[in-house]
């Protein structure tokens, strides 16, 4: 989506710009919040530019469709850019995982019927990463990574979702509960019980005892 | 029952182990509680080897991470220098 279009479409949201207490991330305090366009732009090149590749797998995990998620992002980095005169320099990953948050729901709001919410449409479209997966990438034990692969793509949308955030993406149990608007606790149980299917998966094929026996 | 483990060590059970061990794996909790987490699992073969599992599988999980495409990439770079350089 252009940018000017972008503009016109945005409203940005209060809480945008504050920084929120709970992140793993902390690059440390902007000295002066409220600074000129150039002194924002090196804010944004400072605090935003590095989280690109967080954003877009994050979103990826959101929409589980690349257009959405390129629009997710730039729809998030317009937000970021509009407030980022009012954020302090604190946990910019954990202010920018809630300013993609936000977005999404506004997103949601706007695209009905929701096809997120179709279970099966979500497992076809989880095929995306997996039809452009590097074989080579997959080295030390290939017969072991398929089958974790298998259940991945067997699990319900909410699980591999969360495993996602967390296994792929690297975002802590805090990130992926604000950004998935789910308690820290749910976070947690999902994930348990996802690697735990997973594991179930790799028990009855056997291919559990080849781990300890590595 | 108290295990064999439990009997000869004192700490948390191989329960109370396995209740935690997918965050002690994520790094999720407190230095105090990783290490008894690892003290335990030092001694316990059975919790041990759950520990093992559970980590290739995480190893394999994160092996799916994938490049993000150059064009998206570079269109998500584009849109950002608009933003900052509306010229």
């Amino acid at each position: 989506m252009p940018v000017k279009d972008c503009v016109v479409a945005l409203m940005i949201r209060p809480e945008e710009s504050t920084a929120l207490p709970d992140s793993s991330t902390d690059s440390g305090t902007r000295p002066d919040p409220t600074g000129s366009k150039a002194e924002d732009a090196a804010a944004f090149q400072k605090y935003v530019t590095p989280e690109f590749d967080l954003l877009y797998r994050t979103a990826w995990s959101l929409t589980r469709n690349n257009t959405d998620a390129q629009d997710l992002v730039q729809d998030t980095l317009l937000r970021a850019f509009r407030s980022i005169d009012r954020f302090d320099g604190r946990y910019p990953r954990a202010w920018l995982l809630t300013i993609m948050r936000n977005a999404n729901i506004n997103r949601a709001r706007k695209k009905k019927p929701d096809l997120l919410d179709d279970p099966d449409a979500a497992f076809e479209r989880s095929a995306d990463f997996a039809d452009n997966e590097d074989p080579e990438s997959l080295v030390v034990s290939p017969v072991f990574d398929a089958a974790v692969q298998q259940a991945l793509d067997a699990l319900p949308p909410n699980f591999r979702q969360v495993v996602e955030l967390v296994d792929l993406n690297g975002l802590s149990y805090q990130e992926a509960a604000d950004i998935t608007e789910t308690p820290v606790g749910t976070v947690m149980s999902r994930l348990h019980r996802a690697r735990s299917r997973i594991r179930e998966q790799l028990s009855e094929t056997g291919l559990d005892a080849e781990v300890s026996a590595s | 029952m108290m295990s064999f483990v439990q009997k000869i060590m004192p700490g948390p059970s191989c329960d109370e182990v396995m209740e935690t061990l997918q965050a002690y794996l994520d790094g999720e909790i407190d230095d105090k509680q990783a290490k008894k987490v690892a003290r335990h699992l030092a001694k316990c073969s059975q919790c041990d080897r759950e520990s093992q599992v559970y980590s290739k599988i995480k190893e394999s999980l994160a092996k799916r991470k994938q490049p993000v495409d150059p064009e998206i990439m570079a269109a998500i770079k584009q849109f950002s220098q608009d933003l900052i350089s509306p010229n």
